[in-house]
């Protein structure tokens, strides 16, 4: 995306990128210039550095990631000034413009079963998705990430405890645990949300805990040890930055997931509650005219379809993007 | 004779492996009394096979596993026990280099901040400061200051072996420990992190506890060497006497196992081939732990532990063969046939 | 063994490889790892194959074996005969029937070649039933004494055994066992000993030796330490950078070297027998991969470069001796010292 480009591309700049290092292994310590001043260039100590301008420099080079994150910027700007954009009112009904078909006049995507624009509808459903997700996803990381992390690196009997009561969340049958939820605690979007955050908390758990287990055995920790780093250290330094690609990987992909769960919950009527539109209610009420309007489920469909597979390229891309780096050893 | 830098007596390591279901628990104790000391300015080169407690030695007087039992004591000062916050201050001395420089170095950290983490933790500088002295440690391991702002990827293995280094002597210690820093180096790479870790060692005084598996590159870089068989030292002593005129058959079996680059030397030589594998760590075979696999094996050698005698030349030995084993001319008859021609004469001592 | 490296005239050849070249694909484009490298092996012979790591001594055997993932790598040859069969007009599936019975190969790591959920024995005996056409009786009983021959001991318990309760040395054995199975006519042994103790390795290349001398079969010995090629091979070829720069009979090789980058190989490897030389080393490291110096490519590393060896196109590959080829423009006025 030609937005994102730029910015990219200046950030890549004081970092060198892995195919200009040629420079040879020089011979030995003498063969330096000896009497040479302790000249620092200017770069070294502008450049940021850490783990942020890392994942910047990886991810620039994937096309697909990129692309993705475009999509994704865009959805947001929808997102943000979708009750502004939008051509009607997205609640206002007109029953003598019922079920229009695409192209009518006024009515560029046609109207549905109360004569409202589908297009406003699909617009502010935007937010209400995006909103969605937002939510499940930061419910399932305030749960998964920190418990996550501490047993991963605590271990021994607190990691049994909490891997045996993740084992029991993770055997429910997802959907059917949040219908229990959201019978529990009443149908809204927000509970809705809420149950399936809880619900996908599990999965970052596991995901941290094991990429901590596996740092806390990386020698580069074992290392930090014997230099006679302290551990809060070590966890800043060492593990917390390696974390975060395989997080994000996760987002991404978990993200995917939320939106499906949300549509699926909207559908079932848990989810978002009438007159207010999302991608996934729009389903459930065009469901009713698919045979005469099969746009009005075609629609959101298409949107929900789009979304997630754009989250996934966007996960898959981050993952290509920030694995373990190749070995350059020549 | 001055005060040794590090003292280590006694040194035990056990690890005990989790209770299961159905299996005993068996303890394995992987380095089981060793016992040896460093000099200031010396290199002690520390030999032995894969899963002889070499490299559990080094972790184990840096910390890095808890040692069962045994005392390291550096200039003096007693390191086992000590509270965490006190053990840090010491880390400052004895610093390690590991054998893969690819994990050993963080990927997602800059050169400057990986070389500038002793720092941090025992120095504490200025920006400014911090970033010329990286830039005065990567000139001094021969890699230019400009790599500072790179990320461990971009480099060779050889490259990131400079790096370790510099990192490890980056808060200036006494002493460092190189547990296998060569050994997954091409000869050429090698060679030359070794002509540095020499350099270094003439510049500012460092000693090394030098742990390898590779005898050659022992051979060049110690003063002297200690032989680890299943935990305990064997032998140790200079490391002329100990290549030139091994005193424990597992020392001679070993030197005799290291193929010499030229064919003339190599296929005519006396040859030991070893049978079998190094026992079990976890079910070690009494009396002499070697006995198993030992061509000069005696009745006393099943049952009965050697202690460590005096080495002709120098150091000392742990076998039965020196104590009670045949003898000619006063001295054991092992002595002969060591299995290596070398140039300089080896005299049968008188 | 008079055959010179490049033109094998002795007639008994078990495999003969001309102009060989295998292309990889890497992010930039194609990139060329092993570039016109030829050779013969006659039977009974062990050539040694020597070079540090990436100068394509593995490719060049795994690119024989047909073992090069298609698609991301090209491989190409003028002449790849191994006995009467052309490998390169075979199909992938007519590859793999060759592999086992004419031509067999031993890894340096044991663990990954072999299956984790099978037994050693069953593994030994699938390969058995595949070429032989053995039952699952005789293939087992094979299996035993294939085990027995490697001294392995109590064989028939071990069988019954899976990889993990073996040793790495032991591992190789079984390996080797694999190998031997249906009595090939050229093994290829990448690295076989480098994961192992010395003690250990001793053991297996005294195993190989026995089962050479038993067989009469043709060895590719792949390794980079010379103290090895010392010991087992009959005649050697220098890989650097994708190429042979040197090939000769073991003792004319170490005696009296052609080649700068035999010589600093030579010089480089640390003595135990005369352990009073300074460690020397070859300065600088191989190049990359598709980013391949004008001219000789070991100019940069090189002591005795000259302009020419700068400029000019890369050297041939010409016959010093009968048997002695070199890639050095330098070679008739340098005297380069050896280690006989």
């Amino acid at each position: 995306m030609t937005e994102v480009d730029p910015r990219m591309a200046a950030e890549k700049k004081p970092d060198t990128t892995p195919e200009t290092i040629t420079a040879p292994e020089a011979p030995a310590a003498s063969a330096m210039p000896s009497g040479e001043p302790a000249t620092v260039s200017a770069a070294a100590l502008a450049h940021g550095g850490g783990a942020w301008s890392d994942f910047r420099r990886r991810v620039g080079g994937n096309t697909g990631a990129m692309i993705a994150l475009g999509v994704l910027t865009f959805l947001v700007l929808i997102a943000a000034i979708g009750p502004f954009i939008t051509p009607a009112d997205p609640n206002e009904q007109n029953l003598r413009a019922v079920l229009l078909d695409p192209f009518s006049a006024g009515h560029i995507l046609g109207t549905d079963q109360l004569g409202r624009d589908i297009l406003s509808r699909l617009i502010v459903g935007t937010r209400v998705s995006l909103f969605a997700i937002t939510l499940a996803l930061a419910v399932a990381m305030v749960i998964g990430v920190p418990l996550g992390f501490v047993s991963g690196f605590i271990g021994g009997r607190f990691d049994q405890l909490v891997m045996r009561l993740n084992d029991a969340a993770m055997s429910f049958p997802p959907l059917l645990l949040a219908i229990a939820l959201v019978g529990v605690l009443g149908p809204s979007l927000r509970n809705a949300m809420f149950a399936v955050g809880i619900l996908m908390a599990p999965r970052f758990l596991r995901l941290v805990r094991g990429v901590v287990i596996g740092l806390k055995e990386e020698t580069f920790v074992e290392a930090s040890r014997s230099i006679g780093t302290p551990t809060w250290m070590i966890i800043i330094r060492h593990i917390l930055p390696n974390t975060l690609s395989p997080l994000t990987v996760a987002i991404a992909v978990t993200a995917g997931y939320a939106m499906l769960s949300e549509a699926g919950l909207s559908f079932l009527g848990l989810g978002v509650q009438p007159p207010d539109a999302s991608w996934g209610s729009m389903i459930r009420e065009g469901f009713l005219y698919f045979g005469r309007s099969p746009w009005l489920g075609i629609f959101p469909g298409v949107l929900i379809a789009l979304t997630v597979f754009t989250f996934v390229t966007l996960g898959d891309g981050l993952r290509d993007a920030l694995g373990r780096e190749e070995r350059t050893e020549s | 004779m001055s005060e040794p830098l590090l003292e280590v007596r006694d040194l035990e390591v056990t690890f005990s492996p989790r209770k299961r279901l159905f299996r005993e628990r068996v303890n394995l104790r992987a380095v089981d009394g060793i016992s040896f000391d460093l000099t200031e300015g010396e290199t002690l080169g520390l030999v032995g096979e894969s899963g002889c407690g070499k490299s559990t030695t080094a972790r184990g007087l840096m910390r890095l596993v808890e040692p069962s039992g045994g005392s390291v004591k550096l200039e003096g000062r007693e390191l086992l026990g000590l509270p965490q916050k006190e053990l840090r201050t010491a880390r400052r001395d004895i610093q390690m280099v590991f054998q893969d420089p690819y994990s050993s170095l963080d990927p997602s950290m800059l050169v400057r901040d990986s070389i500038g983490e002793p720092l941090d933790v025992h120095v504490k500088l200025g920006r400014t400061e911090r970033v010329e002295k990286v830039a005065e440690l990567l000139r001094r391991v021969g890699l230019p200051p400009e790599y500072m702002t790179r990320y461990p990827h971009e480099f060779s293995g050889g490259q990131r072996q400079r790096l370790t280094i510099a990192r490890a002597i980056a808060a200036d210690p006494k002493i460092l420990v190189l547990d296998e820093a060569v050994s997954a180096l091409d000869v050429s790479t090698q060679n030359q992190v070794i002509g540095l870790l020499e350099e270094l060692s003439t510049e500012i005084g460092l000693t090394y506890l030098f742990i390898a598996h590779d005898l050659s590159v022992v051979r060049h870089i110690s003063d002297r060497v200690a032989v680890m068989y299943l935990g305990q030292i064997v032998e140790h002593g200079d490391a002329k006497r100990v290549f030139d005129s091994p005193a424990h058959p597992y020392t001679q079996a070993l030197l005799s196992a290291v193929p010499v680059p030229s064919p003339l030397t190599q296929r005519n030589r006396e040859r030991i081939v070893l049978s079998g594998d190094p026992p079990d760590p976890s079910r070690v075979p009494p009396g002499c732990r070697f006995h198993t696999r030992c061509r000069y094996v005696m009745d006393i050698c099943r049952t009965e532990v050697p202690l460590a005698t005096p080495a002709i030349g120098s150091g000392e030995v742990a076998c039965h063969l020196h104590t009670t084993g045949p003898r000619l001319g006063g001295s054991s008859v092992r002595t002969m046939g060591a299995g290596i021609p070398v140039r300089s004469s080896r005299e049968v001592p008188a | 063994m008079t055959a010179a490296p490049t033109t094998p005239t002795a007639t008994d050849t078990t495999l003969e490889v001309e102009n060989l070249k295998v292309d990889v694909l890497t992010e930039k484009g194609w990139a060329t790892v092993v570039d016109g490298v030829s050779f013969g092996v006659a039977r009974g012979e062990t050539l040694g194959i020597v070079g540090e790591s990436g100068s394509g001594k593995s490719v060049t055997c795994l690119a024989i074996a047909g073992l090069m993932p298609p698609g991301q790598t090209r491989v190409t040859a003028d002449t790849l005969r191994l006995l009467e069969h052309d490998l390169t007009a075979l199909s992938p599936k007519e590859m793999a029937d060759i592999r086992g019975p004419k031509i067999a190969m031993i890894f340096q790591e044991p663990m990954s070649s072999l299956n984790p959920a099978f037994t050693v024995g069953d593994q030994i005996a699938e390969v058995l039933r595949r070429h032989e056409g053995l039952s699952r009786k005789e293939s087992r009983k094979r299996a035993i004494e294939l085990l027995d021959r490697v001294g392995v001991p109590s064989p028939a318990r071990r069988a019954l055994q899976y990889p993990f309760e073996f040793s790495g040395g032991m591992r190789q054995r079984v390996m080797i066992a694999i190998a031997l199975a249906c009595n090939p006519d050229v093994i290829v042994a990448d690295e076989p000993t480098t994961a192992l103790d010395v003690t250990v390795q001793a053991q297996i290349l005294e195993l190989l030796r026995e089962i050479q001398e038993e067989h009469g079969m043709s060895v590719i010995f792949i390794t980079h330490d010379l103290g090895v090629v010392a010991d087992v091979c009959d005649r050697v070829l220098v890989m650097y950078a994708g190429q042979i720069v040197e090939g000769a009979d073991l003792a004319e090789l170490f005696a009296d070297p052609q080649h700068p980058y035999m010589e600093g190989l030579l010089a480089a490897m640390p003595r135990m027998d005369n352990p009073s030389d300074a460690l020397v080393s070859i300065p600088g490291h191989p190049p990359r991969v598709g980013d391949m110096p004008d001219g000789c490519r070991f100019h940069p590393r090189c002591g005795y470069a000259t302009d020419a060896c700068r400029t000019d196109s890369s050297p041939l590959l010409e016959r010093v001796a009968p048997g002695h080829t070199t890639r050095c423009l330098r070679h008739p006025e340098l005297t380069l010292r050896g280690s006989p």
